[in-house]
């Protein structure tokens, strides 16, 4: 009896034990989960930070996010970083040293008398890249003798650069562009041209003047004419490469020589001579020297739109 | 429906000749309706090559 007596009392005592502990268990409240909150300090430091009440809290993920900016840090703008480069998704616009080199250069914008800007000089794609629009009144050789260098693959692309940047070359009011072109053999192709101010009787001479170096022009994209623009027999001479090239307006001072551009397109062919003024009204007579690869590409047809118009093949 | 004749001259160099009006040069000429065979006359293939050079020359006497 006393034994079980003894067992009795032990099962009291840790019954009492365990009733006193449950009676100190406290009530636990269910809370908010916190949330936490991102600091950039001016070092770069990311601190985040979260205050947590005391509680119950459910399983589950809270997110927060932080796009750092120039709220961040003044400095991070595109000005500061590297054209070319992003950093933390802000893309840059500096141009290096060249943004200061092309203030000079262009005059801030401001500079129209571009004879001999880039003449006798290496340039590539890398290389030519103006900060501001070219809208010369003078353009004689503005890029004549100009040399690509080592990697001939960075020839200048004027009309993808002009796509692709906004940048643009405005010749619309350009008096002179003799020799502007010439020996460019920087130059890969050539967008839109306006030669209509260009009336003096040699302001085109050599104007696109393929040569020794700067035959590798594939395209011109479009000569804008009129029948007082000035084009001289070497305005188109030497372009060995030339593919590519449209008029819109009219041809009608005198003839033009593309018998060395020998891969000229078809539809090339046919612009130069939809081009072409009629002269038959006036009794003269004036000669496109096309040249007999070129001749063989159109039909008998075809030539008779230019012989009509007064103009003699060659 | 319309029947138009085009009437096209054309004028062929005799070989190792080269056609020309003064001015402009090729192995073969169509004639503008203003044109005449008569303006044009034939030079030799190496006469044509020495007014070339000859333009290079003035070309080069140019070079800055």
């Amino acid at each position: 009896m006393n034994i079980y007596n003894e067992q009795l009392d032990n099962i009291n005592d840790k019954l009492n034990n365990t009733l006193s502990s449950l009676n100190d268990l406290k009530m636990v409240e269910t809370v908010e989960r916190g949330v936490p909150n991102i600091t950039v300090s001016p070092t770069g430091l990311i601190t985040s930070t979260v205050s947590q009440t005391e509680g119950y809290v459910e399983a589950g993920t809270v997110e927060t996010t932080h796009q750092i900016s120039e709220t961040d840090d003044a400095n991070l703008i595109p000005e500061n970083i590297k054209s070319g480069v992003s950093i933390f998704g802000i893309e840059g616009s500096h141009q290096g040293g060249s943004d200061e080199f092309w203030d000079a250069i262009q005059d801030g914008g401001n500079r129209v008398e571009y004879q001999m800007a880039f003449r006798r000089s290496r340039w590539n794609s890398d290389t030519f890249k103006p900060k501001y629009n070219i809208s010369p009144t003078s353009a004689q050789e503005l890029f004549r003798m100009t040399t690509v260098g080592d990697d001939t693959t960075k020839r200048i692309d004027l009309i993808k650069l002009e796509e692709e940047t906004g940048f643009k070359f405005d010749f619309s009011n350009c008096t002179n562009m003799a020799f502007a072109f010439a020996d460019a053999g920087c130059i890969l192709t050539i967008g839109e041209v306006d030669l209509r101010k260009c009336i003096g009787g040699e302001s085109l001479m050599y104007a696109f003047y393929g040569g020794y170096s700067g035959n590798a022009k594939t395209e011109i994209k479009k000569i804008i004419c009129d029948e007082n623009t000035a084009f001289h027999s070497t305005t188109f001479d030497y372009l060995n490469w030339l593919q590519e090239i449209r008029f819109e307006g009219t041809i009608g001072k005198t003839g033009i020589i593309f018998s060395k551009s020998i891969n000229l397109s078809y539809e090339s062919l046919m612009s130069i001579i939809n081009a072409l003024q009629v002269l038959t009204d006036s009794g003269t007579t004036k000669t496109i020297t096309l040249g007999t690869t070129n001749l063989a590409k159109l039909t008998d047809a075809e030539k008779a739109i230019a012989t009509q118009k007064g103009w003699t093949l060659a | 429906m319309m029947i138009e004749t085009i009437e096209l001259k054309k004028m062929m160099a005799s070989d190792g000749m080269v056609l020309t009006n003064g001015e402009a040069y090729g192995k073969e000429v169509y004639l503008g309706k203003n044109d005449s065979a008569e303006n044009w006359q034939e030079i030799t293939d190496e006469e044509y090559n020495k007014i070339l050079e000859e333009q290079e020359k003035a070309l080069e006497d140019l070079q800055p």
